[in-house]
C-alpha cells in the first residue's frame, strides 16, 4: 500500500512548530516509516509531490501566502493548522494598533512584493479541518492527532480549560492562592498545564476553548487590582483577536 | 500480613500511642507496604504523597488539594491496549498494598460514597483492582472556615478506616476497626497501650471542643426539595455569569466520579490505548451526544446540574447527598464561588 503523503509548510512565523516536529527525533524517524514526507523545508528540499495531509504553521500576512493556502486546500484531504499563529494569528498578530509603526521601524521602504497585511489565521482564508494549537505545539498532542488522521478519523482533542489539567496535577492554584493573573480558566488544555506546574501563570498560548468565560476572568483580574492596561497587556500575546 | 477490611469481631479496640513514637510506627508500616502521607505543598496547601521522611508528614492540616481518591481512581488511566499482532490486552498492573495515613472523616465518607458508586450496577474492576489494596489510617482534624462536614453529617466516621488516630495532648487515641488495622498494630505492638482513665476523659473533652468549633453551617433541611422547586431560579443564571466553568471544583471533589473515555495511538510503537480520564459535568461537551445534540449546552443549566447532582442526583444510589462538606470546592474556586452562599441564595 502506498504510504500517505504528508507535507509541512511555513507561513509567517518563527518556525517553532515545525522545529518541534523535527525535535521528535526517534519518533520522527518512526513516523517516516509510516508516512511519505513530501515537504519539510527546514530539513529537506521539496519533492514536488502533492500531499494528502498538509500541516501549516504561521499566520497569513501576504497575498502570496493566501494564494498558497488556497491552492494547497484544493490538493489535500486534510488541511491542519499547527501552532497559535496559524490557529488564531498568535504572536504575529500582536498590537493591531501599533503594528504600522513597528513595521516602519523594522523594515525599510520596500516594494510591492513585500506588502504586509494584517496577520490572519488560516481559517480566515480557507476551510481548516483541524487546529493543533500551542506556542509551540505539544509533540504528544501532535502525534495523537496524526494517529487519528492517518486512520481518516478526526481526533478527539481537549475542549476544556487548562485548569482541569492543572488540578489533575494537583497544583496549588496561582490565581486563587497567589493572586497571579493566570489565563488557565479560559485557555484550551493540551499542554498538561506546563506553566502553572512551574509556578508561572498560563499565558494562554493554546487560545480559547469553546466555552471560555473571558468576561468573568477579566472581572477577577480587576478585583485582583490589575489596571485595564495591565489586563490588556496580559491578553495582548495570544488573545487580542478574542477581545 | 493477611489483608482484610472486615471489621474485627466483637467490639472495637481502643489503644493509645505516644505522639513521639508515631514515627516508629509509620516507619514500620512503610517497611511493609507503600505508605502515602499528607505533606505541605504551598503556603497553606497540602497534598498526599509517598512517604519519604517523618519530618515532612503534616499532622495538622485541614485538607489536601486533591482527595485520596486519586490513588484508586487516578486522573487518567489506561483501560486496555491493542496491537495488530497481539490484539487486546487489558492492563493488569499488580498494585502493591498501599496505606494512606492522615485521612480525615469527610474524606473517609467520600471513599465510602465512591465505593458505592463504583459498585452500583456491577463492580468497576479498574477501580476495585486498586481500591481493594488500599488501607486507611484516619486522623482527627479541626475545622477551618470552609469545613462543612458538620452540616453534611460527615464530621465523624465509624466506617471505611482500618485504624483511626484521635489527637490528644501527648498521645493519639487509636481506634482499630478492621483485621487489617489489627495487623498494622501488630507490626509494632509494643508501641501501643490501653487508654488510661485520664485519656478517656481528655478524648471526651476534645470531641466536644471540636464540635463547638464549626463556624460554617449549611442548612440542608429539605434542600433537595428546594433545589427542585427553584429549578428555574434566576440565581443559576446569575452564578453562571461568574462561573468560569474551569472544572476545578469538580477535579477536587472527593465524590465526583465522572470520567471520559477516549482512544489514542502511539504511532511509533504501533499500540492503541483506551484511556479514561476525569471528566466534569460542567463542561460544555459533557452532555453532547452523537448527532450533535447537547442536553445541557446552556451555562446556567450546567451550573445548576452540579448542585442538583450533589444533593439529589445520587440520593437513590447513596441514600444521602453526595457532598461530604470537605470544603475543597469553595476553597479552590478561582471565581470565589461558594457552595454555602449558593445554597443560602436558593433558600431565600
Ligand atoms: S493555576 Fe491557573 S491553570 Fe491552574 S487552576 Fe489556577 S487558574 Fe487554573
Ligand atoms: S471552580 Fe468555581 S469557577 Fe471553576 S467551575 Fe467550579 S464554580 Fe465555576
Ligand atoms: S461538593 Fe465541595 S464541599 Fe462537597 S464534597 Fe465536593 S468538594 Fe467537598
Amino acid at each position: 500500500m502506498e504510504k500517505p503523503k504528508v507535507g509541512f509548510y511555513s507561513l509567517t512565523s518563527c518556525s517553532g512548530d515545525i522545529l518541534e516536529i523535527t525535535n521528535l527525533e526517534e519518533d520522527l524517524l518512526k513516523l517516516l516509516e509510516i508516512v511519505d514526507v513530501v515537504d519539510l523545508n527546514v530539513a529537506m528540499p521539496s519533492t514536488g509531490k502533492k500531499p494528502d495531509i498538509a500541516f501549516v504553521e504561521g499566520a497569513i500576512t501576504q497575498a502570496d501566502e493566501a494564494r498558497f493556502v488556497r491552492q494547497l486546500r484544493k490538493q489535500v484531504k486534510y488541511l491542519v493548522a499547527i501552532g497559535s499563529c496559524a490557529c488564531t494569528g498568535g504572536v504575529v498578530a500582536r498590537g493591531p494598533k501599533q503594528r504600522r509603526g513597528w513595521l516602519k521601524d523594522v523594515y525599510p521602504e520596500s516594494g510591492e512584493g513585500f506588502k504586509i497585511g494584517f496577520p490572519r489565521p488560516l481559517k480566515d482564508v480557507v476551510q481548516v479541518d483541524l487546529e493543533i494549537p500551542g506556542c509551540p505545539i505539544e509533540k504528544r498532542y501532535f502525534l495523537h492527532c496524526v494517529g487519528y488522521l492517518l486512520k481518516g478519523v478526526m481526533p478527539e482533542v481537549p475542549n476544556y480549560p487548562v485548569c482541569m489539567e492543572c488540578k489533575m496535577r494537583e497544583n496549588e492554584c496561582l490565581l486563587r492562592y497567589r493572586g497571579l493573573p493566570c489565563l488557565g480558566p479560559i485557555t484550551r488544555a493540551g499542554c498538561g498545564a506546563r506553566q502553572p506546574s512551574l509556578g508561572r501563570p498560563c499565558d494562554g498560548c493554546f487560545g480559547p476553548y469553546d466555552d471560555a468565560n473571558l468576561e468573568s476572568l477579566m472581572e477577577i483580574f480587576r478585583r485582583l487590582g490589575l489596571s485595564e492596561r495591565e489586563i490588556k497587556k496580559r491578553l495582548d500575546l495570544f488573545w487580542e483577536r478574542h477581545r | 500480613m493477611t489483608y482484610s477490611h472486615l471489621p474485627v469481631k466483637g467490639k472495637m479496640i481502643f489503644l493509645t500511642i505516644e505522639k513521639s513514637r508515631l514515627k516508629e510506627f509509620l516507619e514500620a508500616v512503610s517497611d511493609e507496604c507503600r505508605l502515602i502521607v499528607p505533606e505541605k505543598k504551598g503556603k497553606s496547601t497540602y497534598i498526599f504523597r509517598e512517604y519519604t521522611d517523618f519530618s515532612k508528614v503534616a499532622l495538622e492540616f485541614v485538607r489536601t488539594i486533591i482527595p485520596p481518591k486519586r490513588f484508586f481512581f487516578p486522573p487518567s488511566e489506561t483501560l486496555f491496549s491493542y496491537t495488530k499482532t497481539e490484539g487486546l490486552s487489558v492492563s493488569s498492573e499488580s498494585e502493591s498494598f498501599t496505606v494512606i495515613f492522615g485521612v480525615h472523616p469527610c474524606d473517609l465518607h467520600g471513599i465510602n460514597i465512591l465505593d458505592k458508586a463504583f459498585s452500583y450496577g456491577g463492580r468497576d474492576s479498574f477501580y476495585w483492582r486498586k481500591r481493594e489494596k488500599v488501607g486507611f489510617i484516619g486522623l482527627s482534624c479541626l475545622p477551618d472556615k470552609y469545613c462543612l462536614c458538620k452540616s453534611m453529617h460527615t464530621d465523624f466516621i465509624e466506617d471505611v478506616y482500618d485504624i483511626f488516630l484521635y489527637t490528644l495532648d501527648d498521645v493519639y487515641m487509636v481506634s482499630v476497626r478492621t483485621a487489617f488495622g489489627d495487623d498494622l498494630i501488630r507490626l509494632k505492638s509494643d508501641l501501643f497501650k490501653s487508654p488510661t482513665k485520664r485519656e478517656v476523659v481528655e478524648y471526651k473533652k476534645r470531641i466536644m471542643e471540636r464540635d463547638s468549633m464549626f463556624t460554617r453551617i449549611m442548612d440542608i433541611t429539605n434542600l433537595a426539595d428546594l433545589l427542585t422547586l427553584e429549578y428555574k431560579s434566576e440565581v443559576w443564571e446569575e452564578y453562571s455569569r461568574r462561573c468560569l466553568f474551569c472544572g476545578s471544583c469538580i477535579m477536587v471533589c472527593p465524590t465526583c466520579q465522572c470520567f471520559d473515555v477516549y482512544d489514542t495511538t502511539d504511532l511509533t510503537k504501533g499500540i492503541s490505548y483506551r484511556i479514561r480520564r476525569w471528566d466534569a459535568c460542567m463542561r460544555k461537551d459533557y452532555a453532547l451526544v452523537a448527532g450533535g445534540h447537547n442536553f445541557r449546552e446552556d451555562r446556567a443549566a450546567r451550573f445548576r446540574f452540579r448542585y442538583l447532582h450533589k444533593e439529589i442526583g445520587f440520593a437513590e444510589m447513596q441514600g444521602r447527598a453526595t457532598c461530604t462538606g470537605c470544603g475543597r470546592c469553595s476553597e479552590t474556586c478561582p471565581a470565589g464561588i461558594d457552595m454555602v452562599e449558593v445554597v443560602r441564595r436558593i433558600r431565600e
